[in-house]
């Protein structure tokens, strides 16, 4: 085994960190948390905020994006190469090339799904900067919109004209009388319409509705950084191992190790699996 | 005979005269006159026949109903008044006590020791006196009727701010509406793209899973040291790790398409809520105009009212001077025409009843200048009135 390749692959693997990803993410979540409840009135120290942090996730994002990638094409070209030829088909020697397919095919699985999570959380976010925008623009106005319209409707609901009429053969006053008149039919006719309207408090309904995804949005890409931390942990074990099998080979210590990891990775893409097969069922639906 | 004849005579003639006297006044005649009208020792002039007593009695017409139409209009005022007072607060200035502190004043050799360095600067504190000004509640008497005129213009103002901001407010939430069209169309046009990409991509995955049934059993039958071992070997790895790629990008286009089928499903409830305000708000910048026009309106009527409560108080008042007027006249011709009834021309009483009336009868001509003077003043008030309603 050319230790120089495996220095190297040793190099980019461990560059994968997701400490500091996991930290944006918190940071993420809070400032756009802070940001969807001050929608109604725009704070550039929020804004700003919330842009830093969003700039620091994807950036951190693509660099472990960029990394597993170049692990993965490492690693794809690893190949195992027996001191020899492969025929000294010792126990040892079968469970080194045995394990040490099982493991190849553990990293590589493993930093798929890392650069898998890694771009879809990048895409989340880019997706809903669009729709934030569009909602931070627009609330201050419907806030406006909605305040304007109470107050119009607490002042029909008064009835203030309901018994105005001034007395008077004068014919000033009887443009009074129609415009009172006329102002009390349109109130007929619109008071009870607008009363149940703003009961079903349609601004708040629609803020709410665009709280509601946001924040499953947020759930989503916490899960996504459990999963990349718990993922590049699990990498390094196995790469450890990895290593160890190509240049020493296999030993009775590593037993344990070696089946865990197998049993995940078997788990892992079971779940990838059925996954990739329940979205294409629920497409074609 | 002579003697009967004359007694005879004198009774015929006393017969005659009282006849003629019962004539002259009826009163004289009616009272128990004794048969032999003696001459009183007082001489008192005849009771002037134009003197009827009926004629100056005190007629005071009933000032009562005018009295109650100023006490209305008082009413309305007072009413009127309270409603300015609590809707407006005045500002006032107050003195407060407050603390200071300042330092202490010594003598002069105290103060040499202080500039020395010798003996510290004390500070005392004392009270001082901020004026400090509050907003206090009115009372109604401080209100001047004159500012029920300036609430209903700034009434009038401000529905003309509501009216201006609803209608740009409305034209707003147009514009709102046609770029969240535009926002939800682009949505639309994305989710198209990327279900085509993702069915384009679970073809690929279906070749590559084709390839790989094909070859896994030629993989797995094949012995380790055939020649083609390394190559079959390093085929499969290649064509699962290109399956394992494809799939990953089926579940990335399809995470893509159910966000955005999220957004526009959030978009269209946003759009519909908009486009509610904004019908709303057509029909409400139109009546929101008619109610402005009514306040001005109203605005003309309630300069007219209080212009006619104030000529009508003006009325009233030059109406009850007169009266006043008439009944303090009475008061003085009925004293006069009492002493001139009482026949007491020539007693000390009469001389002082005489000149205290003389003296009345100044002070009446006296207040009857000023109430003339104050009537012809409402009079100039109310002509001023009736040509500006006439304008």
């Amino acid at each position: 085994m050319e230790k120089t390749k495996l220095e190297q692959i040793s190099e980019t693997i461990q560059s994968i960190s997701a400490i500091k990803f996991t930290f944006y993410i918190d940071r993420y979540v809070k400032t756009s948390a802070k940001m969807d409840s001050s929608l109604g009135k725009p704070d550039t120290k929020i804004q700003a905020n919330y842009d830093n942090s969003r700039e620091a996730v994807l950036q951190e994002a693509s660099a472990i994006l960029s990394q597993s990638k170049l692990s993965l094409s490492y690693i794809a070209n690893l190949q195992f190469k027996m001191n020899g030829q492969p025929k000294g088909i010792s126990k040892t020697d079968e469970k080194t090339r045995i394990y040490f397919a099982k493991i190849r095919k553990h990293q590589i699985e493993l930093l798929s799904s890392i650069s898998d999570e890694a771009e879809i959380t990048s895409n989340i976010i880019k997706q809903s900067v669009r729709m934030r925008d569009v909602i931070k623009q627009n609330s201050p106005m419907i806030y406006r919109a909605s305040n304007l319209m109470d107050i119009l409707r607490e002042r029909i609901s008064e009835r203030p004209t309901t018994l105005l009429r001034v007395n008077s053969n004068d014919e000033k006053a009887g443009e009074l009388n129609r415009i009172f008149h006329s102002i009390n039919k349109y109130e007929d006719n619109y008071e009870a319409g607008l009363r149940q309207e703003s009961e079903k408090h349609p601004a708040e309904n629609m803020l709410a509705v665009y709280y509601d995804l946001m924040q499953g949005l947020r759930e989503d890409i916490e899960q996504r950084k459990l999963k990349i931390a718990d993922g590049v942990k699990e990498l390094n074990q196995g790469w450890k191992l990895l290593k160890k099998l190509a240049t020493k080979g296999y030993s009775r210590r590593m037993q344990r190790v070696l089946d865990k990891l197998v049993d995940k990775h078997n788990a892992r893409t079971d779940r990838f699996l059925k996954s990739v097969q329940e979205c294409r069922l629920s497409f074609y639906l | 005979m002579a003697d009967e004849n004359g007694i005879k005579n004198s009774n015929d003639l006393d017969n005659k005269l009282n006849k003629i006297l019962g004539k002259q006044s009826p009163q004289a005649g009616s009272a128990s006159v004794p048969a032999t009208a003696e001459p009183a020792k007082d001489y008192r002039p005849p009771v002037v026949s134009y003197y009827k007593p009926s004629e100056i009695k005190l007629n005071s017409f009933d000032a009562s109903n005018l009295q109650t139409v100023v006490d209305e209009i008082k009413v309305i005022e007072d009413g009127i008044k309270g409603i300015i007072a609590t809707r407006t607060k005045k500002t006032i200035e107050e003195k407060v006590p407050v603390e200071k502190e300042r330092p202490v004043e010594y003598n002069k050799f105290d103060k040499a020791l202080v500039s020395i360095g010798l003996k510290k600067q004390k500070m005392e504190t004392y009270t001082d006196y901020d004026i400090v000004k509050k907003e206090v509640p009115r009372k109604s008497d401080e209100v001047v009727v004159t500012e029920f005129k300036t609430m209903i213009e700034s009434y009038i103002k401000s529905l003309k701010g509501l009216n201006s901001g609803l209608r740009e407010t409305v034209v707003e939430v147009d514009k709102i509406v046609k770029n969240l069209t535009d926002v939800s169309d682009a949505f639309t046009d994305q989710i198209h793209s990327d279900r085509r990409e993702y069915n384009a991509q679970i073809q690929n995955s279906k070749d590559l899973e084709t390839q790989l049934e094909e070859l896994i059993p030629i993989h797995e039958s094949m012995s380790p040291i055939h020649d083609r071992y390394a190559e079959v070997e390093k085929l499969r790895d290649h064509l699962e790790m290109a399956l394992r790629e494809s799939q990953g990008m089926e579940l990335k286009y399809k995470t893509n398409i159910d966000m955005g089928v999220k957004y526009q499903a959030a978009l269209k409830s946003y759009r519909k809520l908009i486009h509610d305000f904004k019908e709303r708000g057509d029909i409400h910048v139109n009546m929101v105009d008619k109610f402005a026009e009514g306040a001005s309106h109203m605005k003309i009527a309630v300069d007219n009212v209080s212009q006619i409560c104030s000529g009508v108080a003006k009325v009233t008042q030059s109406m009850i001077m007169i009266v006043e007027s008439i009944d303090d006249g009475n008061r003085v011709l009925g004293r006069y025409a009492a002493l001139i009834g009482d026949q007491m021309a020539s007693s000390p009483q009469w001389q002082m009843e005489y000149s205290a009336l003389k003296e009345a009868e100044v002070v009446y001509e006296k207040n009857d200048l000023l109430r003339l003077e104050q009537i012809k003043g409402n009079r100039e008030e109310i002509e001023k009135i009736i040509k500006g309603s006439g304008n």
